[in-house]
């Protein structure tokens, strides 16, 4: 056994080295530096996937490993190997179907995919095998649908998001179920669910498709979003589920400003939004705990501040390197699986690779405004920008939160918390970019044609 | 695998340039950015918010790990103990206060140090639990990897080097000898603990099997540790706080105002009597205060509102967590508007409701000496691997400046009046000058406690000051704090440093 403590304790070094590697090359295919090409794309591509492959067959070994009982291992080698499967069937897929451009910012997700996943697995096998369901439903999504989505996605549509977005704020109110206080899931035939993950993509493709049209906004315009946007606040609010709240409202005022050119108003947005959110303090008991927790968490350790305290041990405690794959404590953590996965993979593989996975979404980020410097129509950048404002801003909610940067707020990491509904609409938001990279794409050869 | 490139024909330059553009595809960035203004705001501000928080991370990760994986809540390390041996504890000149001897802790100093170093088996107290983590920190060296791997040896922890010193620490075991009661000495300018001891104490190598015996000793409570956690009514040295209240409202005017003792003061439901109904004559504040005149101060009942000295005793931490990374008790202060005449007399000269630890004292003390400012007491000076190399260290901290300056100074110069002429001029010496305040402190049992509070500086300035806080239960008749404080100071004269 104290060889495999070794090799737990030198598989550290090992997961940092391969994901260093992975993120350089991941970053050379970064606009500001593909100057510094290092190789021609297909190689690196396989390169990527060398380094994912490692990563995640060294972690299915040690949790494999370190399993006594053989039907449990039988069972986390079989998960490991579906999902390895998985990552490679699309990569192979997507070389098949000559879509090479994409594949860095697959290579991107899954490298947060992978890592969500080995630190599920290691949290709780069931629920990693539920998760995995759910990589399967988000993958085939985010690979079939484009076909599907030049039917839907067109500026014209605008009623019908309006119409999905009204239905997933107010489907809670008809068959909600109350999860720790907050009135925001839907129970439809066994499966749970969260409805403000699909609206907030609807959202966001219903603002870009009312203010997509002309160049020049009519105020009717600004306003008819803003009290659909309104509405939607009102409901979540009332659902209590201030996380989505709050990532509405900054992607509205994102869009907006996009939108109208004129900084002020979102500026205004942003000051009335200060407004609501110290009306929130005052009204929401919560809030206050959240607010005080933040402040100053090491007062109440065992109590209000016992979430934000283990976070900060998890990922103070092993420096760097981590503490080595199943020889950390993640699981004192409260919410360690959906929450906080952020400080339980960087308690266990280190805060080295917290900043590596840090990168991967900027990198996913850094992709999306690539694609949109691509975009001719107005629709579709702000299609674009909207869904980057999505991952830069549920990112930044919930790690700056987990970091005690801002206050914790009730929201998952996109693609490595346990969450069906969260990952399948992150899967699908990606698939809607790779979508509108490849329309533009075609639209830029065909324009070049027609000379 | 490089894509073979289709050869281009030459042909006339208009149908060249079609090709050329057909295999370039356009880039409408231009048309973009006059389209839509911001985007590259909106893009920078995506970048910047990642940016933060790598930025952030790093930052955590590089400065603030070490405070976060040795606080004393963090759980963590404990998994280590099964795989660890847990480092030795020394004091402050290398006498060794704790090892391991073949898999059972043992302490060479038995009882001396019981409550102090405290014990890791049967839960963790002392400075076994405050640095518990760098006892158990795996020293992750190339040789150790390769002896835990192939000799199956376990890996060591850190040895932790406590500010203790032996010689008061004896000293003052000493000085109490049979009597119950609790001493801390510490440094003021660093907060550097030289002494705590707590008496009645135990054989820590023993615990297991005296565990029932000595939980079950309620009467004389071997356990607790008396210098943080002994409650106790403070009697004559909450005379401090409330001399402090009555300076900070009137500033230099307080010594105007004089009282004539004659041994006893009667209220609207009470008669409150000096110490042997002593008549001290006309007295201002700072001769009551020396001779701990408790009319003079019963008075200032009137003369100073007891919003002031609530105010002042929270500012000097009562009611609330010390600044103090051991387990210890919170001083109280309770006096409410609705309170009797009696208790609020009672509550000026330090009886009532009040209740304060050595600890606290030893603090305010200490604040007191060093101008008003509190330096965070600590026990934990550094960690150091087997071989000796010093792998943390921990710095004075700064508290707060809980007394304005011109206040501390004042005050320290009543607490010299008392050694020079007052209740502890017993401690008078040649070449420290000593100050404080005495106290006897009523109790339930009828047997007054004794205590004393204060501080020593060297004349000569040739080493730091000390302050200190005794209490010794029961010990009312004849004053034994001050015996204790005596042996105390004979250590300092004799220190070099």
């Amino acid at each position: 056994m104290a060889y495999f403590n070794l090799a737990i304790l030198l598989s550290r070094a090992i997961f940092a080295g391969f994901s260093l590697l992975f993120i350089i090359v991941a970053y050379s295919f970064m606009q500001p530096f593909t100057h510094y090409a290092l190789g021609h794309s297909r190689e690196k591509n396989r390169f990527l996937y060398l380094c994912l492959t490692f990563i995640h067959l060294g972690g299915i070994a040690i949790l494999a490993g370190k399993t006594t009982d053989v039907v449990a291992r039988v069972a986390i080698l079989r998960n490991g190997l579906i999902v390895f499967i998985l990552m490679s069937l699309t990569l192979w897929l997507l070389r098949f179907w000559r879509r090479d451009k994409e594949i860095v910012l697959w290579n991107l997700v899954f490298f947060l995919m992978d890592m969500g996943y080995l630190m599920l697995e290691r949290l709780d096998h069931d629920l990693a095998t539920k998760q995995i369901i759910a990589y399967l439903l988000g993958v085939s999504f985010a690979l079939v649908l484009p076909s599907l989505f030049s039917l839907v996605i067109r500026a014209s549509n605008r009623y019908l998001y309006l119409g999905i977005l009204l239905l997933t704020m107010l489907l809670p109110f008809i068959a909600g179920d109350t999860i720790l206080g907050a009135k925001n899931w839907v129970n439809i035939a066994g499966l749970r669910f969260q409805p403000s993950e699909i609206g907030k993509v609807a959202l966001v493709l219903y603002l870009a498709a009312l203010w997509g049209g002309k160049k020049k906004m009519t105020f009717l315009e600004i306003l008819q979003g803003s009290l659909v946007v309104a509405i939607a606040l009102g409901c979540l609010i009332i659902q209590r589920d201030l996380g989505a709240a709050l990532l509405y409202y900054m992607t509205f005022l994102v869009l907006l400003l996009l939108a109208t050119g004129k900084l002020l108003l979102p500026l205004l947005g942003l000051g009335l939004g200060g407004l609501g959110g110290v009306m929130g303090y005052f009204l929401f008991s919560h809030v206050q705990v959240r607010v005080e927790a933040w402040q100053n968490p090491w007062q109440d350790i065992t109590g209000s501040g016992y979430q934000v305290v283990q976070g900060l041990f998890a990922m103070g405690t092993w420096g760097w390197l981590g503490s080595g794959l199943t020889r950390g404590t993640p699981s004192v953590i409260p919410f360690a699986s959906t929450d906080y996965i952020f400080p339980a993979i960087c308690e266990e593989f280190g805060n080295f690779m917290g900043i590596i996975l840090l990168l991967c979404y900027l990198g996913i980020i850094l992709q999306t405004l690539q694609i949109t410097r691509r975009q001719h129509k107005r629709f579709e950048l702000l299609v674009t920008m909207g869904i980057g404002a999505l991952f830069t801003l549920q990112t930044f909610i919930i790690l700056g939160g987990v970091l005690k940067i801002i206050p914790l707020t009730g929201i998952t990491t996109p693609f490595m918390s346990a969450g069906g509904s969260s990952l399948v609409v992150s899967f699908g938001m990606i698939g809607l970019l790779t979508y509108l990279s490849y329309q533009s794409r075609k639209q830029d050869i065909e324009e070049g044609e027609n000379d | 695998m490089t894509k073979k490139k289709e050869k281009i024909p030459f042909k006339p330059i208009k149908e060249n340039a079609k090709i050329y553009q057909k295999s370039r595809p356009k880039k409408p960035i231009t048309s973009l950015e006059n389209n839509m203004r911001y985007t590259g705001l909106v893009g920078g501000m995506y970048i910047s918010l990642f940016m933060l928080l790598i930025g952030y991370l790093v930052y955590f990760t590089a400065f603030k790990q070490k405070q976060i994986a040795t606080h004393p809540y963090n759980t963590r390390l404990n998994v280590m103990e099964e795989e660890v041996v847990r480092g030795n504890i020394y004091d402050a000149n290398g006498e060794l206060l704790a090892i391991n001897k073949e898999g059972i802790r043992y302490y060479p100093q038995g009882n001396l140090y019981a409550h102090a170093v405290g014990y890791a088996q049967m839960g963790k107290t002392g400075m076994e639990a405050v640095a518990n983590t760098q006892l158990l920190y795996p020293d992750y060296s190339f040789t150790s990897l390769f002896k835990n791997a192939f000799q199956n040896e376990k890996f060591e922890g850190r040895n932790v080097v406590l500010t203790l010193d032996q010689r008061y620490q004896e000293a003052a075991a000493e000085a109490l000898g049979d009597y119950k009661g609790g001493v801390v000495v510490l440094e003021p300018s660093t907060g550097k603990v030289k002494a705590m001891y707590s008496s009645p104490t135990f054989n820590p190598n023993n615990l297991k099997e005296n565990w029932e015996e000595l939980r079950q000793d309620t009467e004389r409570s071997p356990l607790v540790n008396r210098a943080t956690s002994g409650l106790y009514p403070p009697g004559s040295i909450f005379k401090t706080l409330t001399a402090l209240a009555f300076l900070e409202e009137k500033g230099e005017n307080a010594y105007d105002f004089t009282y004539t003792c004659e041994g006893e003061i009667k209220g609207e439901d009470y008669t409150i009597q000096c110490y042997n109904k002593t008549k001290h004559g006309k007295v201002d504040l700072k001769q009551a205060f020396a001779v701990s005149c408790n009319t003079y101060f019963v008075k200032l009942t009137q003369e100073m509102p007891i919003e002031n000295l609530k105010a002042m005793a929270e500012k000097c931490g009562f009611n609330e967590v010390l600044a103090f990374d051991m387990d210890h008790a919170m001083s109280r202060y309770q006096l409410l508007a609705s309170d009797t005449a009696f208790e609020k007399a009672a509550t000026y000269i330090g009886q009532g409701k009040t209740l304060v630890s050595p600890l606290h004292m030893a603090m305010l003390a200490g604040a007191i000496a060093n101008d008003g400012i509190l330096m965070k007491p600590y026990l934990l000076d550094r960690a150091t691997n087997q071989k000796g190399t010093d792998k943390m260290k921990v710095l004075p901290q700064y508290v707060s400046a809980i007394l304005d300056e011109k206040l501390a100074k004042q005050m320290q110069e009543l607490m010299r009046q008392v050694v020079k002429e007052g209740t502890g001029s017993k401690l008078a010496r040649k070449n420290i000058q000593v100050a404080g305040k005495t106290g006897t402190a009523q109790n339930e049992t009828g047997k007054d406690h004794s205590w004393f509070m204060g501080f020593a500086t060297a004349l000569d300035n040739s080493k730091e000051p000390i302050a200190f806080a005794i209490i010794v239960e029961n010990g009312g008749k004849g004053a034994k704090a001050l015996d204790v404080t005596n042996r105390l100071l004979q250590v300092y004269e004799k220190i070099e440093e």
